[in-house]
């Protein structure tokens, strides 16, 4: 067999996958506990201990009940925008797809913030509502309560939803619609009959994706949640793994979340791998239907609207919070801490941390990218158990919880890397492993709405595989390589846990200036080291985009 | 073009990677948590104070909360990196005695510092600050603050308090000791669930809890009796106050400690004596929010409006070692009934 560029990338995708998850992982979970050699780690009698108390299942069964429940919700809301942005075109829309992304870079205490100062008791809503009815109480409460997870988790995932199934939905062909409207079926019943089992894959893709997500999810279900009734298993974990330092017990519960993740997997990424056919969608102008009192222009608008003030509200509540200062008892509106970040003083971490995030960033989804293409390779096309196995194993890093990923990461660092490599790629190369299940989450659907038959066409009209890649497989997969970069690269910008074990002062980030800005009471510092950094990854999007047009080779 | 924007890209993905290396001095590495090296926190003053009196170079640390860094250094145990560790409170110091950490060190210095706040007998940590835990309430908002836990309960404050989750956060930890030490075993989770209803949210960590306080969202937060001094120090107002309770309140004292296995004891010995030296100690009232154990000077203006309030009566360290994980699951159990 001749040899394949592409075997190079897998091959080097395993090995990291391989020795920077699984064998730290594998290795501190079945080896002894650092502290009591005797023992080792993982205890039957604390499984048989924990399962035995319906407390805990209890715990458990609403891990499991939100992260469903938020995941369906984020598809829900992701469906319409799907559709919307598959089927319209309308301006500002390229803004409207990367302000939707936003969220996902902020460090969850100041999602909390917004979401506190945008819809709290005291909040915009409210605020507005109070005043306009004239009334007292707060009449919009559903913070503080289950609802408030929720409405936060979709903030922060409906778009990933949006992302995965728009990228489907845009290669269904028209054709089917049109032979079935011909026969005269229904539009619900075209939705149900055709489109829907159509997109199956990529909501499989998104559902499973936003569920692993939520699993891990912490400060949000804590604070917005209300505190005390919901705690889910990763609470549990942090608990064990931060206050009581009980390894042994966190370990064992992570284990435990994983393999439940594990299941969870396997059931949803059941049997899908459907043709989709390739000819894109004709898009219409969404002012133009309005004129023409389109119902379904008007539905689309609406729905434009709703995520409008559900994201930008929000945001711009931190980005007004950024311009705050408190002063002798009343709040001024001041440009004085952006003065702040940007005058060269002493002990001035901001600019190093900006630089080290947006090295980080880039670096990380660089290698994010490489490793997922290999990884991608493997899974595509490929069918049951086989294809299962390729999945799961990219995809479980995402499921183990990040606190005992940080603590199993630094007892392998210090026994095997530490001083051999500079910690700037260690970290890198730890976010990419992070970030590697999303970018093959979102590129995965789109590749495979490639037929194969193309790649076998092209063998044999004598061209390479090279060629193949660059005329077919680049121009189809350019702006789904952009998005996932572009996601890695968020996610590494706003990742905290893990990486805060290892870290030290030479790889400080924009995130822990923020946590440090607020432990020294500086809130509204933290807003704006906040609006810089969704001004950084704004801005590292576009460059990306500018940047990819000139690869465009055979245009 | 192509490859002239490529070999851009590759040029600064290395330049990415390459940090500049200090000069080898002597090196003496400590580990504290975030907030203490934040650009705001004591570390930037304290640490190069320090760096131009000893002539050395200090390497800091600071990778997470101090249950983290505790974490790190225990798992670090068997190769040690650090030379000292700063920032224990006193909840965790007795986990700390359990693995055998410290390299015992007193300090002649530690006559200064008030006997009660002189808690390990052995000599294995050296206190450096101290604080209360406290409700801070908005008095534009409260004209007529509580004055007990006991008036906490009062259905007038319904949903109108926010605290932090003992399981997750240390001043939550803190409250929950305080009520077992005020109420004792047999009452504190009573105390709790009358308490629940009056609580809007439990967050994770004091930095959500004090942001909703100061977004307007509750006019109760728990948080320091320091706290107030902030808001007067930095934004000129009286607006924030600290309620003091006649129970007492719960002491919270933060150690810094010489680990086994250091290779600079000289030097690690002499940075426990700046620690508590006026170089150190006049810098944390500003930047830690907390009391010095030594006070070398008179408080700044902004601590008048921090109470000094009375200790409510101090829970045994090796009780809360052996019962903390009994207690935070009945505390779970009880409130999620």
């Amino acid at each position: 067999m001749k040899f394949h560029p592409l075997r190079l990338l897998q091959i080097s995708a395993l090995l990291l996958l391989g020795a920077g998850f699984y064998w730290p992982v594998l290795s501190f979970l079945t080896g002894s506990n650092p502290l009591h050699p005797e023992e080792s780690f993982l205890q039957g009698e604390f499984f048989l201990d924990f399962l035995s108390d319906p407390w805990n299942l209890r715990v458990i069964a609403f891990s499991l009940f939100q992260a469903f429940l938020s995941a369906l919700l984020s598809i829900l809301v992701g469906l319409p925008g799907a559709w919307l942005l598959t089927h319209y075109n309308f301006p500002g829309q390229r803004w409207f797809r990367l302000l939707t992304y936003l969220p996902f870079i902020l460090p969850s205490i100041l999602v909390v913030l917004a979401m506190v100062l945008f819809f709290g008791n005291n909040g915009w809503i409210n605020r507005g509502l109070m005043a306009l009815l004239g009334t007292e109480e707060p009449p919009v409460q559903f913070l503080y309560s289950l609802s408030g997870i929720l409405i936060a988790h979709i903030f922060y995932n409906f778009p990933i939803a949006m992302k995965i199934i728009g990228d489907q939905w845009e290669r269904i062909s028209q054709q089917y619609l049109q032979a079935a409207c011909s026969l005269g079926v229904g539009s619900t019943r075209r939705f149900f009959g055709i489109t829907l089992p159509l997109l199956l894959p990529s909501i499989g893709s998104a559902f499973v994706l936003i569920f692993l997500l939520c699993m891990n999810s912490f400060a949000i279900i804590l604070v917005l949640g209300g505190g005390i009734r919901y705690t889910t298993i990763e609470v549990l974990i942090y608990q064990l793994a931060r206050i009581e330092l009980d390894f042994s017990a966190a370990a064992s519960l992570a284990f435990l979340q994983g393999g439940l993740s594990l299941i969870g997997m396997a059931i949803l990424l059941r049997g899908r791998n459907r043709r989709v056919e390739q000819i894109s969608a004709i898009k219409s102008c969404l002012p133009e239907k309005l004129r023409n009192h389109s119902l379904k222009a008007w539905f689309a608008l609406c729905w434009i609207i709703l995520i409008l003030i559900f994201t930008l509200g929000p945001l711009s509540a931190i980005v007004l919070d950024s311009f705050r200062k408190f002063e002798n008892g009343e709040w001024i509106y001041t440009w004085y801490w952006y003065d702040k970040l940007f005058t060269w003083r002493e002990n001035n971490h901001f600019l190093s941390a900006l630089w080290n995030s947006l090295r980080i960033g880039l670096g990380s989804a660089l290698i994010s990218s490489l490793c997922g293409l290999g990884l991608v390779s493997l899974i595509a096309y490929k069918k049951g158990g086989q294809r299962r196995f390729w999945e799961v194993l990219t995809l479980f890093p995402l499921a183990l919880s990040t606190v005992v990923f940080g603590v199993a990461w630094f007892h392998f660092y210090q026994q095997n890397l530490a001083g051999t490599l500079p910690l700037i790629y260690v970290v890198m190369a730890m976010h990419a492993l992070l970030t590697c299940p999303y970018w093959i989450r979102v590129v995965l659907p789109t590749l495979e709405s490639i037929p194969q038959q193309w790649h076998i066409e092209s063998k044999m009209l004598g061209k390479t595989s090279l060629e193949y890649g660059l005329r077919i497989l680049w121009p189809w997969l350019r702006t789904t390589f952009l998005i996932a970069f572009f996601f890695s690269f968020s996610l590494s910008l706003g990742e905290l846990n893990s990486t805060m074990m290892i870290a030290d002062d030479s790889v400080r980030t924009l995130p822990l200036e923020i946590y440090g800005a607020i432990s020294g009471y500086r809130f509204s510092y933290a807003s704006a080291v906040a609006v810089i950094l969704l001004l950084l990854s704004v801005s590292t999007f576009l460059a990306v985009e500018r940047s990819l047009g000139h690869f465009e080779l055979y245009k | 073009m192509k490859a002239k924007i490529l070999s851009i890209y590759c040029l600064l993905f290395f330049i990415a990677g390459i940090n500049i290396i200090p000069a080898a001095a002597e090196e003496l590495t400590i580990y504290t948590y975030d907030s203490f090296n934040s650009e705001w926190g004591p570390g930037p003053l304290v640490f190069k104070r320090f760096e131009e009196q000893c002539d050395c170079k200090l390497k800091v640390v600071s990778p997470g909360d101090s249950g983290t860094v505790l974490n790190r250094v225990i798992l670090e145990k068997a190769n040690p990196q650090a030379d000292i560790l700063l920032g224990l409170n006193n909840s965790e110091l007795e986990k700390s005695f359990s693995y055998d950490l410290w390299e015992p060190y007193r300090s002649s210095m530690l006559a200064k510092v008030p006997v009660d706040l002189r808690v390990d007998k052995k000599y294995r940590v050296t206190p450096f600050d101290y604080g209360f835990i406290a409700f801070v309430y908005d008095s534009q908002k409260l004209s007529n603050p509580p004055n007990s836990l006991q008036d906490l309960l009062d259905p007038k404050y319904k949903r109108k308090i926010v605290i932090e989750n003992p399981k997750t956060s240390s001043p939550g930890l803190s409250m929950l000791h305080w009520t077992i030490a005020v109420y004792g075993e047999e009452g504190y989770l009573d105390y709790w669930k009358k308490l629940q209803p009056n609580l809007l949210s439990v967050t994770d960590g004091w930095s959500a809890a004090y942001g909703m306080f100061t977004k307007g969202e509750v006019p109760l937060v728990l948080s320091y009796v320091t706290s107030p001094a902030y808001h007067l120090e930095y934004e000129k107002t009286e607006r924030y106050q600290a309620a003091v309770f006649h129970e007492g309140h719960y002491r919270q004292i933060e150690f810094a400690g010489i680990l086994k296995g250091t290779k600079r004891i000289k030097l690690a010995r002499e940075f426990i004596d700046f620690m508590l030296s006026e170089k150190f100690q006049n810098a944390i009232p500003l930047t830690n929010w907390m009391f010095p154990v030594v006070q070398h000077q008179a408080l700044p203006d902004s601590f008048r409006i921090a109470p000094q309030p009375k200790s409510a009566p101090e829970l045994n360290p090796a009780r809360v070692n052996q019962q903390n994980s009994k207690w935070l699951k009945a505390w779970s159990r009880a409130m999620s009934e």
